[in-house]
């Protein structure tokens, strides 16, 4: 967590140390007050007259004003430190996820990152802020006040350390007891919750096979054991607040009693309103014990948040620009020259080598995991090969600038997510300049118009996720999208899938004659989305099993015709 | 009104543990009582201590005034008063962490047992994620701080209510001098937290706001990175990142100013106390000891005071669960069934006949419109048609998902005359979103079904093709499978084993294989075809096979069957039919 201190900027630092400024006054204030409560003690005691009284209670009273105004600046300034380095460390977070390379965002999970962003930037700042405020202000505190007390009494000093002990000792066993218990619940959390999603997600099939019953009784299962675990949690730290008490209460009985027995040792009447402020020092001497533990409590679990923060922050770029990136005139054409991949030592896909021409088809068939996706990375530059090199538009991809490679590519990645807005933005996601007519002209090829105009037009609006769309119909806009930008190639990760098979054979005409001068790589399961392509590519088994024509493939690449005769009928195969 | 009604339908699950949370409500009256009452022996020592100086000022040694026996009485009796104290808060809140759990997991049973009973509309119609979390985060938020708020509200008036009284019968000059701040202590409280509730809300829509825009960037990062635009995103995030700023400065400021504005002012009452206590004294109208008395009682007053601020802020936020719990077990439930007829799933022939079948999720807006088909036991019926052509709409009537017009008959009887459950135990269902659930592969495969075979299991898990999955995972048909581990394909095949192993005698399958490789696709659709044979089988297809070799054909269009028949009897047809099947082959 001591890492992330260096996310203060100047002012902030300035303002810590006033912060801790007011900090010293606030508790000299305070641990001085109950000095005056002994004066107007003995005051009294003496029959002194009422202005004689009311002059002490204003000094007591300016005290008081005193750490509240203190105490007031302190919030201020820890409200502004710690909303200042909120959103700072939320800014750095979420800059570093979004220019995430492909593999740092394989790494995290979705859910994850936006906890990291959000939840434990909280944590942790709160962490921060309070833990400096507390952690140096409960010590000092409990040191001003052990001191007050020992200027006048080794005996109570003593006894405000028996009842230090004896609290310390008490929350400490709670805590070991406790601790272990509270892991198990958090994965018991995970379980209940688990079960439940499950029946949710999994409603259809539950009720088909009867099996409600059956979930219930997983469910219920689980949601005992979270209540036994909680309960024994619950009892145990209800011993917490009844043990505060009592300390407190037996410290001051204990300042009484031996505050007595000091009275009658040295015959020193006038200790006795000295020893009746003492039980207001000690009650800050335990408060002050009990922030620290609390403290404590709330560090690991800060602790925890502040590495996963870290682990955002400090990922190493794994794809960097070259130092003087070539210029960049893309030719339309796409190279691989024994190109191969690895993630680590083994290789995931090697051997691919091919070439397409401007305004060629290039598609890339094969089974799940053979690599498909694989490939667009590539020429993405999401991903390294490491052999080989990748040909993007006739330069070698390593030579040239991430952004000016990829403003030449429009790609539809194989889950069609839209983002909340309009149908407009949307398309012109790769670029907001685009003019209406190109977005139209797109959504037209992508046979997105129809369903557009019905829904009212490229300013109709998206719900988060495109909730408001069909499978069939994000699935077009993405397409559209890829292509609103008129790129020189464009890439479309399983992009038809979702469409029944004429509007498929519809986007695929309209792409080819409409767009006759983009390059065009289609990744797909259906043979008779890629059938037409101009080249071929087929992959098994981490490898590239055979490259050609469909009628070539059909020949002489028996994965390919294993792949066409399960889709195609006899007939079909043999034209 | 709704938060009321939360309160009283809690108070409802409270009933049956009304022993207990007497005891909790006697103990905490004791305890405080305790607490409040050893104020006086307190006092009763410092009069004696006090007494025993003024004393020695007339030339008494303190040794001869201050009996150190009568002193060690009184700490004694005050040390018992003290455990005493400590013992009833400690036992309270054990009982009271017991009735919590014990709430808490009849809730979540209760909501479970609900899960089983709503309509099938309920879950198309609400996200997963909202149902999930009034299951737990608003069951947990109910059990903790409701009760707790409520043991807190009401320990904390009875500690109000006895220590007022105790001021009284101490002094009531000085009662009235403790109480003359309390109003404005009221005031302050009162106004921040009114001020700070309006910025709590402000601060939490804008991070509400500020995680909707992360979560929707982080599920397009591929998007991001490919169209160069990772400076916009940061940019718009950027903004409300700062609005956020803003209202979390407000937030944050406005909630912690209250306590030290709090303190001061009990500061003042104890000043005033201090003051008019010494003026009272030295006309002999009170004692030291009363005096050491009300500055405890002003804060046994002052503290359940804030308590009551603070379980006012919890008690919002556990009504609001409460709320939703609530909201969510009044739901509609699907209708009691009173069943006049029963098919056995061992004697079912399997015709079955769709007349008139009219249908729509909003009756305004009709799905489909006035279907009819007959179809003969063993057949392979295959629906095809474009997206959105109601294809999920007929499984869902069929398996009573949902509730249509007209009639569904099974061997002629009308599936509304049986039960769901019977209608659902006919047939067996394979779809799109293979479903896993997170237990082990053998759990997945079995399912509910109790004594099967291993033999069977066995058989359908090599006819399914998982047989090389099953020899590969760590700990074979006992490994702990989940979502993530497995990919969609393998899933799939596992779906298809679950309905082998099912073996109801009828069918309904989705072919759908969007995800799926076209040689998992293979072995996927070998083991679909095993899966029919025999039975009479409802089949979403995507296959050629599937279309060529049903017996029957149902081509849908905007919700209406558009034509029925074989294939060869369709592609004569020249019709709807023949495009779909053409455009396959067009391009």
């Amino acid at each position: 967590m001591i890492r992330l201190f260096r996310y203060l900027r100047g002012v902030e630092i300035v303002m810590f140390a006033g912060l801790l400024a007011f900090l010293v006054g606030q508790i000299f204030c305070d641990v001085t007050l109950p000095a005056y409560t002994a004066e107007i003690v003995s005051k009294m005691q003496a029959g002194a007259d009422a202005s004689s009284i009311l002059q002490t209670g204003g000094i007591m009273l300016a005290y008081a004003a005193g750490s509240v105004a203190a105490t007031i600046a302190e919030t201020i300034l820890s409200a502004t430190i710690s909303t200042r380095l909120g959103r700072r460390l939320r800014g750095e977070v979420f800059s570093h996820i979004v220019r995430f390379s492909d593999r740092d965002a394989m790494s995290f999970s979705a859910g994850t990152l936006l906890t990291r962003t959000t939840n434990d930037v909280q944590q942790v700042v709160s962490a921060m802020v309070l833990g400096l405020r507390l952690g140096v202000g409960a010590p000092l505190m409990a040191g001003m006040a052990i001191v007050k007390i020992a200027q006048s009494s080794g005996e109570l000093t003593l006894a405000t350390g028996v009842a230090v002990c004896i609290l310390l000792a008490g929350i400490i066993a709670i805590m070991m007891i406790v601790l272990p218990r509270f892991k198990l619940i958090q994965k018991l959390t995970d379980k209940l919750n688990g079960t439940m999603r499950d029946t949710l997600t999994g409603i259809r099939v539950v009720r088909a096979y009867n099996a409600e019953d059956f979930q219930k009784e997983r469910f219920d299962a689980a949601s005992k054991e979270f209540a036994k675990n909680n309960l024994f949690a619950g009892r145990v730290t209800a011993a917490m607040s009844p043990l505060m008490q009592l300390v407190y209460n037996g410290l001051s009985l204990a300042i009484y009693w031996i505050g007595c027995f000091i009275i009658v040792r040295d015959n020193d009447a006038a200790f006795f309103p000295t020893m009746f402020s003492f039980t207001q020092l000690a009650a800050q001497v335990i408060t002050a014990f009990m922030v620290l533990v609390m403290l404590f409590n709330l560090l690991p679990r800060a602790q925890v948040s502040a590495k996963r923060i870290l682990e955002v922050l400090n990922r190493k770029k794994d794809i960097l620009d070259p130092a003087s990136p070539a210029e960049y005139v893309s030719d339309g054409s796409i190279e691989f020259e024994n190109v191969a991949v690895g993630y680590g030592a083994k290789p995931v896909l090697t051997g691919l080598t091919f070439r397409v021409e401007k305004g060629q088809t290039l598609a890339i068939v094969g089974g799940t995991g053979a690599g498909k996706t694989t490939v667009l990375k590539l020429m993405l530059r999401f991903l390294d090969a490491s052999e080989g090199v990748v040909k993007m538009g006739g330069a070698p991809v390593k030579d040239i600038s991430q952004a000016q490679l990829r403003a030449s590519l429009g790609y539809a990645p194989q889950r069609s997510v839209l983002l909340s807005g309009t149908i407009g933005q949307n398309l012109a996601f790769t670029d907001p300049t685009l003019p209406a007519t190109s977005l139209e002209n797109a959504a037209a090829i992508a046979c997105s118009d129809e369903f557009i105009a019905e829904k009212g037009g490229l300013g109709a609006r998206v719900e988060q996720g495109g909730r408001n769309f069909s499978g069939g119909q994000r699935q077009r806009l993405s397409i559209a999208r890829a292509i609103a930008g008129k790129p020189q190639i464009a890439l479309f990760d399983d992009s038809f899938s979702a469409l029944d098979f004429a509007t498929d054979a519809r986007v695929r005409k309209n792409l080819r004659e409409q767009l006759p001068d983009v390059t065009k790589v289609i990744v797909a399961q259906r043979i008779s989305t890629v059938r037409d392509a101009d080249v071929i590519v087929v992959l098994s088994e981490g490898k590239m099993a055979g490259v050609g024509t469909h009628k070539e493939l059909l020949k002489n690449c028996p994965v390919y015709r294993e792949i066409a005769r399960s889709q195609l009928s006899e007939e079909e195969l043999a034209v | 009104m709704k938060r009321t009604s939360a309160l009283s339908k809690l108070l409802r699950y409270c009933r049956r543990h009304f022993a207990a949370l007497a005891a909790v409500i006697v103990l905490s009256i004791a305890g405080v009582f305790l607490t409040v009452y050893a104020t006086t022996y307190l006092s009763e020592l410092t009069d004696y201590i006090d007494s025993a100086s003024r004393l020695a000022a007339e030339g008494h040694t303190m040794s001869e005034v201050l009996d150190m026996k009568h002193v060690v009485r009184l700490c004694g009796t005050l040390l018992g008063m003290y455990l005493g104290s400590a013992a009833c808060s400690y036992v309270q809140a054990f009982l009271m962490a017991g009735v919590n759990q014990k709430i808490a997991l009849r809730l979540r049973s209760d909501i479970s047992a609900k899960v089983s009973l709503l309509p099938m509309r309920y879950f198309d119609t609400h996200a997963v994620g909202d149902t999930l979390s009034r299951v737990t985060n608003d069951v947990d938020t109910v059990a903790q701080s409701m009760n707790a708020s409520i043991a807190t509200a009401v320990t904390a008036a009875v500690q109000i209510v006895i220590v007022v009284v105790m001021m009284f019968v101490t002094n009531w000059a000085m009662t009235l001098t403790a109480f003359a701040t309390v109003p404005l202590s009221l005031l302050v409280l009162f106004l921040i937290v009114r001020m700070s509730q309006k910025y709590f809300r402000a601060q939490q829509a804008e991070l509400g706001a500020l995680n909707g825009q992360a979560e929707e960037y982080y599920s397009a990062l591929e998007l991001l990175r490919a169209a160069n635009a990772e400076e916009r995103a940061v940019k718009t995030f950027e903004k409300q990142n700062g609005k956020l700023q803003a209202a979390m400065y407000r937030a944050n400021v406005f909630s912690a100013i209250s306590h030290p504005l709090t303190t001061f002012i009990s500061k003042l009452g104890y000043v005033a106390i201090c003051v008019v206590g010494g003026v009272l004294m030295a006309q002999g109208g009170t004692s030291l000891g009363e005096l050491a008395a009300f500055l405890i009682y002003i804060n046994l007053f002052q503290s359940p005071l804030s308590q009551l601020g603070q379980v006012a802020g919890q008690f919002q936020t556990a009504s609001a669960a409460a709320g939703r719990v609530f909201e969510f077990l009044e739901e509609e439930e699907e209708p009691r069934e009173n069943a006049t007829a029963v098919i056995d799933p061992d004697k079912v022939h399997g015709d079955v006949a769709f007349s008139n079948v009219s249908f729509g999720y909003d009756p305004a807006k009709p799905v489909i419109h006035d279907f009819s088909a007959t179809v003969k036991a063993g057949q392979k019926v295959a629906i095809v048609g474009p997206t959105g052509a109601g294809k999920t709409t007929l499984v869902n009537l069929l398996m009573r998902f949902y509730e249509c017009g007209g009639q569904i008959s099974i061997d002629g009887v009308p599936t509304k005359t049986m039960t769901r459950e019977n209608v659902r135990s006919l047939f067996s269902m394979v779809l799109q979103d293979a479903w896993v659930f997170e237990g082990t592969l053998k759990e997945n495969i079995l399912y509910c079904k109790e004594q099967i075979s291993e033999e069977k299991v066995v058989e359908a898990v090599r006819a399914s093709g998982i047989w090389h999955l099953v020899n590969t995972l760590p700990e074979g048909g006992d490994t702990v499978i989940s979502d993530g581990m497995l990919s969609g394909g393998q899933k799939q095949l596992i779906t298809i084993a679950r309905a082998m192993v099912d073996d109801a005698p009828m069918l309904i399958l989705d072919e759908a294989t969007s995800n799926v490789d076209t040689r998992t696709e293979q072995m996927i659709g070998r083991a679909m075809d095993k899966l029919t044979e025999g039975r009479t089988s409802f089949v979403i297809a995507h296959r050629l096979s599937t279309i060529q070799n049903a017996d029957l054909i149902l081509v849908l269009d905007h919700g209406d069957i558009v034509e029925q028949g074989t294939h060869e009897e369709l592609l004569k047809k020249d019709g709807f039919y023949t495009n779909l099947y053409n455009a396959q082959f067009s391009a």
